[in-house]
């Protein structure tokens, strides 16, 4: 149960993220495949980069802990 | 007027009026603003992004999450108000829907919402910038 909202809330983290960094990457560009592309590329190396730092390192500070 | 391809700079000089009208626009359904402008699949690509996401965030929250009889909902109302097209209608429809704090997905339904808003909010200044480029500086200008 627990593992299961935990994958369901990286799920929706990863799609928010994903949204916003197409739209955000759509301000001041004009090629359509151009903005999905480079948002998608960017939304994830953001999300990659999230979960590293937030859940390995959260996993370590609560063993810390 | 071109579709999506055009450079910003090659754009006519649009009236106030008409710059302003694109921005209600895009408040009133987003990428409309776009569509105005002629960048037609950039407009749908923001609609199709704006709307998934403000419905996905209701859907989550079966429905209850655009809200003005909550106070701890004030500030993501504010947010949501920015996509006033899909606001305005949710409001009224789902006023009478009785809230429940248990409904474990609220908080994220709420949060979806908020920022399909706040997205809005990003188009309706690169619609203005859309209208209005900026002058590009000379090469070699400091800044």
């Amino acid at each position: 149960m627990k593992t299961a909202l935990l994958f369901q809330h990286v799920g929706l983290f990863v799609l928010l993220v994903l949204i916003v960094s197409v739209v955000y990457n759509g301000l001041r560009r004009e090629n359509v495949a151009e903005i999905v592309k480079v948002g998608l590329q960017r939304g994830l190396f953001f999300v990659l980069v999230s979960l590293l730092v937030f859940g390995a390192g959260g996993y370590l500070l609560a063993q810390w802990l | 007027m071109s579709d999506g391809g055009g450079t910003a700079a090659a754009a006519p000089r649009l009236s106030p009026i008409t710059v302003l009208l694109c921005i209600v626009a895009t408040w009133v359904v987003p990428g409309a603003g776009h569509w105005l402008l002629g960048r037609r699949r950039k407009a749908l690509l923001y609609f199709g992004l704006i709307a998934f996401t403000y419905l996905f965030g209701m859907w989550l929250a079966d429905w209850r999450n655009v809200r003005l009889d909550q106070e701890t909902m004030d500030l993501y109302f504010l947010g949501e108000a920015v996509c006033g097209g899909f606001t305005l209608p949710a409001w009224f429809f789902t006023r009478s829907l009785e809230l429940s704090f248990e409904q474990p997905l609220l908080d994220a339904g709420l949060l979806f919402s908020t920022v399909a808003g706040l997205l809005n909010l990003c188009v309706m200044v690169d619609v203005y910038e859309t209208a209005c480029p900026r002058a590009v500086p000379a090469e070699g200008a400091t800044a």
